[in-house]
């Protein structure tokens, strides 16, 4: 039944993020042809722009869907399906990953073919394809995902802790942003200083061994993720089965 | 008692100070259709939304087949919402191979007959059909399942008096003689002679409960007199 829900969920909003990765890829391809290049607005500004804009307006997307698709009036056809709260959440999880993924994907893309006027895509490319290069991308792409999801796990939750709230339904929304806030907040604040723990000893001998301390701090953050995706995936799951709503 | 397909006991549910449905008790029995009647804002919805599980915070108990309302209930159960529940932009073909695909007991043979017979198009999509093509859809989705209990939400408030007989009969020739249907509607009087037992509710209260056929001989007036006296303002 998973399995029929992602493929479910990814027929619901395919349309709205094919078109954003494909709306990605014209501007990189048509960008240098209408003077848009990398040189002339400066890579940073290029960067902040394609790797800030486009993940918010992503996660933008993924939560519309997750409101309107469970918590609207095509919640009365999902929560009437034989599945358990836990498979509909987790479809919600999976189909948001590799919706995230393709974005980082097309984001990556943009910036690559926005580069033409000034680097060649063939040395590119070459430098990208490098065992070194990809392993590196996958363990950056591995750390941006485990630091999102509990993001966008912690605003699931808000959205479904603000459906309680039955006599005032902007109230109950409120105060489930407010959470989902203090949620993310507190996830960012362990993340920090986890990190800075693994720091604490950076002494000249301690960083002989800084890969070390590098890898522990990604353990702990990972370990750390980990723990709010579980937190936050519960205390939604909780509200689906017991506290469900459905104005 | 026992052999009841949806037994309900003491049902309550608040909404904040407001109670909606206080103390609601009431079975249906295999083969039987049962008429869950009262005005706008008498708690219908509410019980129907209980036992579908799309509301999860009462107080009773509520057993489909034995099952709490839950994943296992809801393979048993047919649901009619009072709203479209589907996404506009899903043309209705698409709305049979999902139903298809989810629920092991539905007929698409069925359903593409159904939708024949009542003149829905299924090459368009469902934003482009009209509210009664609409509410159609949804009661050939619903009719179509080979399910124990069909549970519709005013399958004919939306419709126009014309239709509502083939509506009824759709409703009528598509559940089997171990199914029960529990019907909800404050539109009696063309639905009236197709309840075996009825339950009225008033303000979250049931106000009168029965077979209609004793109630109709007890009181010497049909359901329908007895609807608009009962809710008589």
């Amino acid at each position: 039944m998973l399995a029929k829900l992602i493929k479910l969920d990814l027929r619901f909003a395919y349309k709205q993020f094919l078109a954003m990765a494909a709306l990605l890829l014209l501007v990189g391809i048509f960008g240098p042809i209408m003077n848009i290049s990398v040189l002339k607005f400066g890579l940073p500004l290029i960067f902040t722009i394609t790797f800030s804009v486009i993940p918010v307006l992503s996660i933008w997307l993924v939560v519309q869907h997750f409101q309107r698709n469970l918590f609207g009036h095509e919640g009365y056809l999902m929560f009437s399906l034989p599945v358990s709260a836990g498979q509909l959440l987790f479809s919600k999880i999976i189909t948001t990953v590799l919706w995230f993924n393709l974005m980082l994907f097309s984001a990556l893309a943009l910036v690559i073919l926005l580069l033409r006027p000034e680097v060649s895509l063939r040395v590119v490319m070459a430098d990208l394809l490098t065992w070194e290069a990809i392993q590196t991308g996958l363990r950056v792409l591995l750390l941006i995902n485990v630091n999102v999801l509990p993001l966008i796990l912690a605003i699931f939750m808000g959205i479904a802790l603000g459906t309680v709230a039955v006599r005032n339904k902007k109230l109950g929304s409120f105060w489930g942003n407010v959470i989902a806030i203090v949620g993310i907040a507190l996830f960012i604040w362990c993340c920090i200083k986890l990190s800075a723990w693994t720091y604490l000893d950076l002494t000249s001998e301690a960083q002989l061994f800084i890969s070390i301390t590098v890898a522990a701090s990604q353990w702990l953050n990972i370990a750390t993720s980990a723990v709010f995706c579980t937190l936050f995936f519960g205390v939604t799951t909780y509200i689906m089965r017991h506290r469900l709503n459905l104005g | 008692m026992s052999e009841s397909l949806l037994e309900v006991k003491n049902v309550s549910k608040r909404y904040g100070q407001q109670m909606a449905l206080d103390n609601v008790s009431f079975s249906v029995a295999p083969g039987h259709i049962t008429g869950l009647l009262g005005p706008n804002g008498s708690g219908k919805t509410t019980m129907i939304k209980i036992i579908i599980g799309l509301l999860a915070d009462y107080t009773g108990e509520v057993r489909i087949c034995g099952h709490h309302p839950g994943k296992e209930s809801k393979k048993l159960v047919s649901y009619l919402p009072d709203k479209m529940a589907l996404p506009a932009w899903l043309v209705v073909r698409e709305a049979l191979e999902l139903y298809t695909s989810f629920f092991a007991d539905f007929q698409p043979t069925r359903a593409h007959d159904l939708l024949h017979s009542l003149n829905v198009p299924q090459d368009k999509r469902i934003s482009e059909l009209s509210k009664g093509m609409q509410e159609k859809l949804m009661l050939v989705l619903t009719m179509a399942r080979r399910a124990k209990i069909y549970v519709l939400d005013e399958p004919l408030a939306g419709v126009d008096p014309a239709a509502r007989d083939l509506i009824l009969s759709t409703i009528l020739d598509n559940f089997g003689e171990d199914s029960s249907i529990l019907l909800s509607t404050h539109i009696i009087s063309d639905v009236e002679t197709i309840f075996d037992e009825v339950l009225f509710l008033k303000a979250g209260v049931v106000d009168l409960q029965g077979e209609a056929e004793v109630l109709r001989s007890q009181h010497g007036k049909s359901i329908d007199q007895l609807f608009r006296e009962v809710y008589r303002c």
